[in-house]
Order: structure tokens, then C-alpha cells, then sequence
């Protein structure tokens, strides 16, 4: 069994990282302001995605971290794009 | 990167399929909320009448069951539906009757008056849709005080009441049924 990721599911768990990751940041944002929502569902689900994100994390190779960090970055920017879309569109 | 001998273990244990598979799960979970997030926010806007302007979502939030549900959507108003509300006042209302996407008497709204609200909107201790939504007690405290009070304005649509508050710049549309 391999214990290194290909580099399209590096790329896929970096954007979910992202995705989870600001999707918290904005959840804790909105404990400061009267607005983006807190969901008994989804906030659990994005903080065990993030835990078990630990877990594949220890499996990229050193050549994939960058890669797996810029898509994590592009993740965190298209879901704070979507919470600027939401509010102030 | 040297993989812990802890790590080798439970990805040989669960696999890495399986970790990629609960990802995958979590992830597309969370697109399909954000996708109901953004559809939401556009049903509540085209709920609206039109020429009543939204510039931003303050709230969006509330409770639903099999048919029935209950909740708030609170926007704050653009800055020319105030300026005209504030100058014209209902006036500026009349024509404002119809849900600008939806053309069923479902959304369409009753003559516009000037606030106070009648008494059994707020009669069990606050407006229900307002708990619904889990919104904060001030934003509440503002939204009670401007109902029972002049200078606002409130429609009435079926299971369901619009109210604009010129002097806090706010839209809010409560549903209850």
C-alpha cells in the first residue's frame, strides 16, 4: 500500500484544507459580528476534515508540500471570495 | 518528508482511499452548504419588492421543519432606498407590492404602513422569527424598539411581514409558517 499521495490528490487535499480551514476562520469571525452563520453540521464536519487533514499531511513527500500549500491558498481565497461575495455584493 | 511509524501504521491501517474518500465527503459537504448558503441569499433577495434595494446581508438564518419554517433575513438598505425612504417616506412604498422574482400572491405584499406593528407580532415576548434566526439581543433590542415605534415602515405578505427601518438603515423580512 502506498504511503505517499499522487500529486492531483496533494493538490485536492491542499484545497480542502484551504476550504475547511477558512470556512472555521470565517465561523469564529462570525461569533464577532451578527452574520455568517454557526452550523451544528458543517462546522464539526470541517474541523474532523481538518484533523484527519493531519493525518495526510504527514504523507506528502517534501516535493509536494509547496504545491499542497499554494492549493490550500487557493482554497482559503475562493471561500473568502465567496464570504465577501455574500455579504457585500 | 520522513513519515512517522505511527502514521505508516494508520494509513496502513485505514488506507489512504479511505482517507481521501472521507475527505472527498467533508469537502463536497461543504460545498453543497456554501452552494444552499449562496441559493438562500438570493431566494431572500428575490423575495423582496422591487425598489427596495439591499446593500448587504447582515443576517440569514432560521428553522425549518418538513413544510413549515421559521426565520429572518436582515439586509442593511442601499444608501439611495433610504435617502428616498427618508425623504418621501410611505410614498416611496406604493408600488412596492411585489416580489421582484416571484410573481404568486404568495409574494405579494399588503399596502405598506408606517410602525407601530400590530400588537400580536410582538406579543409572546419578541418577534418569532427573530429567535428563529438566532440573532443577537442587540440587533433584536433595535429591530423590537423600531416596531413599536414610529418611522418605520411593514408590509404584511402571507406567513410573513417585511419591515424597513430608514433610521437604522435595515431590511428585515421575518417568516413564520
Amino acid at each position: 500500500m502506498s504511503t505517499t499521495l499522487s500529486r492531483t490528490n496533494a493538490a485536492l487535499q491542499g484545497l480542502l484544507l484551504g476550504l475547511n480551514g477558512a470556512y472555521l476562520g470565517c465561523v469564529l469571525l462570525g461569533a464577532f459580528l451578527p452574520s455568517w452563520p454557526f452550523n451544528g453540521l458543517f462546522t464539526p464536519a470541517a474541523a474532523i476534515a481538518l484533523l484527519l487533514q493531519d493525518l495526510q499531511y504527514a504523507l506528502l513527500t517534501s516535493a509536494q508540500v509547496s504545491y499542497y500549500l499554494m492549493w490550500a491558498r487557493i482554497g482559503a481565497l475562493a471561500l473568502l471570495s465567496l464570504w465577501l461575495f455574500y455579504f457585500f455584493s | 518528508m520522513a513519515v512517522p511509524t505511527v502514521l505508516r501504521r494508520v494509513a496502513g491501517i485505514f488506507g489512504n482511499t479511505l482517507l481521501f474518500s472521507l475527505h472527498l465527503l467533508f469537502g463536497l459537504l461543504l460545498c453543497l452548504y456554501l452552494s444552499y448558503k449562496v441559493f438562500e441569499r438570493q431566494f431572500a433577495i428575490d423575495a423582496l419588492p422591487a425598489g427596495i434595494e439591499p446593500s448587504s446581508v447582515v443576517l440569514l438564518s432560521g428553522e425549518s421543519g418538513f413544510r413549515e419554517g421559521c426565520g429572518a433575513a436582515v439586509f442593511r438598505l442601499s444608501g439611495y432606498t433610504r435617502k428616498r425612504l427618508l425623504q418621501e417616506g410611505g410614498a416611496f412604498l406604493e408600488s412596492a407590492r411585489q416580489a421582484r422574482g416571484y410573481g404568486s400572491s404568495y409574494y405579494s405584499y399588503e399596502p405598506w404602513q408606517e410602525t407601530p406593528v400590530p400588537g400580536g407580532f410582538t406579543s409572546e415576548g419578541g418577534w418569532p422569527p427573530l429567535w428563529c434566526a438566532g440573532i443577537d439581543t442587540r440587533l433584536a433590542r433595535r429591530i423590537h424598539t423600531a416596531m413599536q415605534a414610529p418611522g418605520a415602515f411593514y408590509s404584511i405578505k402571507p406567513e410573513g411581514l417585511l419591515l424597513l427601518i430608514p433610521d437604522e438603515g435595515l431590511i428585515v423580512s421575518g417568516y413564520d409558517g
